[in-house]
């Protein structure tokens, strides 16, 4: 899968990662993947203010990501 | 009703947004318009070289049409118009140019009042203020939110 980043999660971890799962997971745990991958941004990650979309909406914590899926991850806003 | 939100990728000329939006009204007496300039110094008087706006390619174009979306629907206006930056933006630079027009001046006035309280607490950027020394990523600040909160029923 794809995921993108942006904000100052894009910053520390870049704004793209290709990145594979051995087996299909929930956002809840793919967060948790990511942040082992990326501790300095565990707590950003984890945040209930980080939203992430899948196909450009928001998804729930228990949504399925497949493997191919393209995932964008979105630390609270600093609006315009 | 003429509404209109979109992104700038590289300038945002507020004059010739100004001048194109009153070129379309026809019978409204009120024209109220705001631009937002990045400013060259931060709260703590720190310098700034630059200002970065990080965008989503479709969700921010989506958040501020949404905004101004619900701005005209909640004011009795006849036109609004939402440009945005994004990328990076020199100080003295505008960010920002809204502007609504109404029969009478009480709707627009609210109408642009209202779009940039919500633009800075909603719409989906993410800012980074550049300096000499150091770079900061900024939230919205206290009275960013209190501003927000007037328009809560």
């Amino acid at each position: 899968m794809r995921i993108c980043f942006f904000g100052r999660l894009g910053d520390r971890i870049g704004r793209t990662l290709d990145f594979s799962v051995t087996q299909p997971c929930t956002v809840e745990e793919l967060r948790a993947v990511i942040s082992s991958r990326f501790p300095e941004s565990r707590d950003d990650l984890a945040s209930g203010s980080t939203r992430v979309c899948i196909a450009d909406q928001v998804v729930p914590e228990d949504h399925m990501v497949e493997p191919d899926d393209e995932v964008d991850i979105l630390p609270p806003v600093s609006g315009g | 009703m003429r509404i209109q939100a979109r992104l700038a990728e590289r300038s945002l000329d507020a004059r010739a947004e100004f001048a194109r939006f009153l070129d379309g009204l026809e019978k409204e007496g009120a024209v109220v318009s705001f631009t937002g300039l990045a400013r060259p110094r931060t709260p703590d008087g720190e310098p700034v070289d630059a200002l970065c706006l990080d965008h989503h390619p479709r969700l921010t174009s989506r958040s501020i049409e949404q905004i101004a979306a619900e701005t005209a629907e909640r004011f009795n206006i006849a036109a609004l118009l939402v440009v945005h930056r994004c990328g990076t933006v020199q100080p003295g630079e505008a960010i920002v140019f809204v502007a609504a027009a109404a029969l009478h001046r009480r709707a627009a006035f609210e109408a642009a009042d209202h779009a940039m309280d919500r633009l800075k607490t909603e719409a989906l950027f993410w800012k980074r203020e550049e300096g000499p020394s150091q770079s900061r990523w900024i939230d919205p600040t206290q009275d960013d939110h209190a501003d927000r909160a007037r328009w809560n029923d």
